[in-house]
């Protein structure tokens, strides 16, 4: 086993009911991790419970196969060897940047220390602001010393809370980027919390989707996108509509816009009726098709075009489209459905988190 | 929410908290418990004769003194924050020198300057104009107390102007509104929180003021009391009057606290700069400086410079044993003060920051009321509690047979405990905001990197505390250096400081004979204007970095 960080049924919370419940999560070795929900949701309980500001009131934490937080069992922050970047970094404003990042290297030899300081510092392109205080950086700097301070003792973990919030949004996409093939290169495993999905989307090698204490889904970004768990996900996860449908076998349902077909995600069986996600992308525009559609909006991006269109039987579907293809709102429009993932959830069927449907999907594929 | 771990454990500061809010409400409940016991026939004879004068004396001030500190400090603000004039860097700073002069300095060198002797009686004599009139009247104590402490509103009305004065201003004329109007109906209606929360410590400041009025021999409820209990011997009567005034004392302070709750900045597009002010020209131009001129003339320059030429004149026979005795004890209570309040506030900012919520949380703001109170009434207020002890003590004595001696009435811990009242706010607050930069992910960082224990108070508590404990430090120094009702009414017997020395040489109009130990306390009052000055730069500084 290469797992760095294992987490199980985790509880977090007293009195008012928990924050976090029965949340289970595993990173390897190197992995990226990242939780992704709305504010309030229990992702930064999470984090502070890995990093021990917090203590769970059920389930078990390990790291490296040593459980941090079990039953009786806690050991105190500091001794757990987490890494973390605060969402205001935190950096001590009395100390330079070279004393910021070698502080938690206390117990290092003098030369290994400033060696591994000069090296990090270079690494995040900072080499020559050594002498520099806190206040005399920009955000994007202070962000930077900020992970270099968390990396420097070689933690177990990195934690990162919201680290891109506090930055412009042009900053942001470039800095993603750039941590990234930071944390790549030292080799660091590392959870990240964000409510940001381009953000998520461009750190992390997998994600979990968090709402209201629980995890929904964890996977890597395309099994969020094209083989949502749950509506919740599918939701919460990039653009899209819903259509309803009848199925006619295990792979073909019956819409307002004809008959889709797609492998399936969840299993439908004929006749049974239910919701099929549209996402933008697969709705293809082809002026033979006899679907025609009304644009009742349009937003201009640039390379293309975001068009809302509502169907004869009053449903309404999203539609990228290149942006040469210009139509006006009130303009007629054909389309067509093209996609390979057919994602229907279907009526009436117990809304469990998805993990577990997914779990149940397993089984009776096995079965 | 989950509570961090560190809350749920038990700890001693409640404790230290609890000993601190106690130490505050003493005094109030042994005045209180005093005021309300049946009237005996000294404040009967008091509250026959004076007591009507005393109110009307106290009100008259207190209002006056609001009006033209509001006009002044205002003013000024405007000039010095939205418009451009030559020497306006300089003179908004300049202008808050007058923090440096303790009232009671400013009242004796006003008398002095318009004695018959005085210069400027000479001055309109040798120009052939009618006399000025007798400057001890209630006019003169107005304009004294306010060239005095027309700083505070200037500097909270002038904070306001400079964060959303020009911005507001601009919004409003784009709406069609001249500059005058714009000033009436939007800037100055904004500001009014910040105004007002000057004005209300020029109150409070003006009814705990003891040694201006008695210079002027201007009758108010601190004059009474000082009179009440060295003059009739009654502490009852003296409590009495504490309990009166404190009523006023903690009116202002409410008040005060209402309007803070009001101030809330908000950001108006980008930052002020230079280039944005309203650059004066023609008389407006020589208006604005003669103006400013003016009051930082007749505030600081012209009074200083009658101090130095007396002090000149005197120093010869002033400089001696016994100032050099009154300076070491000037500075030695102010040093214990100072420790006191600086360790008190450590402990009570370190229990608030451990403490969220619950009592911890009122137990500090109760100790921070003290300062709402005057001198006079915190003298009577710790007086009564010693003096009951000691009358227990020798009760107890006297039934053993043992010599009678008070143990703690007029011993110097008493006086240390009730400067601590009255100040534990001013070293509170420059404490609790450098605790404040200490953020939780800053402690919480610092344990993720190993550091915990001592390890975790040297490495980030101390050094980001070092500056606030320093400021906090030299504020309350300097504050019981200049202090006068509490060191002259609970001082141990033959203990004399500076201003005590003040007040019985002015007592007997020797203005020359006080100029040494006056010009002491300004020049050490001048530290905290530069602290003040230096923060506030720092702070434009550290924000333009921020950019």
């Amino acid at each position: 086993m290469n797992s760095v960080l294992d987490v199980k049924t985790l509880e977090v919370g007293y009195g008012n009911g928990p924050v976090v419940k029965d949340l289970s999560l595993n990173l390897s070795r190197g992995a990226i991790g990242c939780l992704l929900g709305p504010s309030g949701c229990g992702k930064t309980t999470v984090l502070r419970t890995i990093a021990g500001f917090e203590r769970a009131s059920g389930g078990k934490i390990s790291l490296h196969g040593k459980s941090v937080d079990h039953n009786g069992t806690y050991i105190p922050a500091e001794k757990r060897r987490t890494g973390m970047v605060f969402q205001d970094y935190a950096l001590f404003p009395h100390l330079t940047v070279r004393e910021n990042v070698s502080f938690g290297m206390r117990n290092l030899p003098a030369r290994t220390r400033t060696e591994r300081v000069r090296t990090l510092l270079d690494k995040v392109g900072l080499g020559k602001l050594g002498d520099s205080y806190p206040h005399e950086l920009s955000g994007g700097q202070q962000q930077r010393v900020a992970l270099a301070r968390a990396l420097a003792p070689q933690p177990e973990i990195l934690l990162l809370d919201e680290p891109f919030s506090n930055l412009d949004v042009t900053l942001r996409e470039s800095l993603v980027h750039e941590v990234r093939s930071i944390i790549k290169g030292t080799g660091a495993t590392a959870l990240l919390v964000t409510h940001n999905q381009s953000e998520a989307f461009a750190m992390a090698d997998e994600i979990g989707v968090m709402s209201a204490g629980r995890l929904l889904q964890w996977g890597p970004a395309r099994d969020l996108y094209h083989r949502p768990a749950c509506r919740e996900v599918a939701e919460f996860i990039g653009k899209g509509t819903f259509l309803e449908c009848e199925a006619l076998d295990d792979s073909r349902v019956r819409t307002s816009l004809g008959v889709i077909e797609g492998a399936p995600v969840h299993p439908i069986k004929r006749g049974e009726r239910g919701m099929v996600l549209i996402r933008p992308e697969d709705i293809v525009h082809d002026d033979h098709s006899p679907f025609k559609t009304v644009v009742t909006d349009r937003i201009y991006r640039g390379p293309n075009i975001l068009y809302f269109l509502r169907l004869d039987s009053g449903e309404e579907v999203l539609s990228l489209v290149p942006s040469h293809h210009d139509h006006p709102e009130g303009g007629k429009l054909g389309i067509r459905v093209e996609l390979e993932e057919l994602v229907v959830f279907v009526k009436n069927r117990s809304q469990e988190t998805g993990v577990r449907r997914q779990e149940e999907a397993a089984k009776t594929a096995v079965a | 929410m989950n509570l961090p771990l560190r809350l749920r454990r038990p700890d001693g500061w409640t404790v230290t908290a609890l000993a601190a809010a106690a130490l505050v409400a003493v005094p109030i409940a042994a005045i209180l418990s005093e005021s309300v016991k049946p009237s005996g026939e000294v404040l009967g004879h008091l509250a026959s004769t004076m007591m009507v004068r005393l109110v009307l004396n106290t009100l008259a001030l207190a209002g006056g003194v609001a009006v033209l500190t509001t006009i002044i400090g205002v003013s000024l603000a405007w000039l010095t924050a939205v418009c451009e004039f030559p020497g306006r860097r300089v003179l908004s700073w300049l202008l808050l020198l007058p923090m440096a002069m303790p009232a009671y300095v400013l009242a004796f060198t006003f008398l002095g300057l318009m004695d018959f002797s005085g210069p400027i009686y000479r001055l309109l004599q040798a120009a052939g104009l009618p006399a000025p009139a007798d400057p001890r009247s209630v006019w003169g104590m107005i304009l004294v107390m306010s060239l005095c402490l027309y700083p505070y509103v200037y500097l909270m009305a002038r904070s306001a102007f400079l964060s959303m004065g020009i911005r507001s201003m601009e919004a409003a004329r784009s709406l069609g509104l001249s500059p005058v109007k714009a000033f009436f109906s939007v800037a100055l209606p904004m500001a009014r929180p910040w105004i007002a929360g000057g004005v209300m410590l020029v109150v409070m400041e003006v009814l705990a003021d003891f040694g201006a009025v008695s210079i002027f021999n201007y009758d108010t409820f601190t004059t009474a009391i000082y009179k009440a209990w060295f003059g009739f011997f009654s502490l009852s009567a003296a409590a009495k009057l504490s309990g009166i005034l404190s009523v006023f004392a903690l009116t202002a302070l409410l008040t005060e606290q209402r309007v803070r709750s009001k101030m809330r900045f908000t950001a108006m597009g980008r930052d002020q700069r230079d280039s944005d002010r309203f650059v004066l020209s023609g008389a407006w131009k020589v208006t604005a400086v003669v103006y400013a001129i003016f009051i930082l003339a007749a505030a600081f320059l012209l009074p200083v410079g009658q101090l130095l030429v007396w002090c000149v004149s005197s120093f010869a026979s002033e400089f001696d044993k016994g100032y050099l005795a009154d300076l070491r004890n000037t500075l030695l209570l102010g040093a214990l003060g100072a420790a006191l309040v600086c360790s008190a506030a450590l402990v009570l900012s370190y229990a608030a920051r451990l403490h969220k919520r619950g009592p911890v949380r009122h137990l500090v703001r109760i100790s921070t009321l003290g300062y709402a109170l005057p001198g006079t009434v915190l003298a009577v207020g710790v007086v009564i509690p010693s003096a009951g002890f000691d009358n227990i003590l020798a009760s107890i004595a006297g039934f053993l047979g043992l010599p009678l001696a008070p143990a703690i009435q007029g011993t110097v811990p008493v006086m240390l405990a009730a400067y601590m009242v009255r100040f534990l706010a001013v070293g509170f607050n420059p404490v609790d905001s450098a605790m404040h930069r200490v953020t939780r992910s800053i402690d919480e960082t610092a344990r993720t990197l190993g550091s915990r224990g001592l390890g975790l108070l040297r490495r980030i508590y101390v050094p980001l505390l070092r500056g606030g404990i320093m400021t906090a430090g030299i504020l309350v120094l300097v504050d019981v250096m200049k202090e006068m009702p509490i060191t002259l009414m609970t001082r141990p017997f033959g203990v004399d400081t500076l201003a005590v020395k003040i007040f019985e040489l002015t007592s007997e109009g020797e203005w020359h004979r006080a100029a040494l130990p006056a010009v002491t306390l300004v020049l050490t009052g001048l530290i905290p204007v530069a602290l003040l000055t230096r923060f506030s730069e720092m702070s434009l500084s550290r924000r333009k970095a921020d950019e």
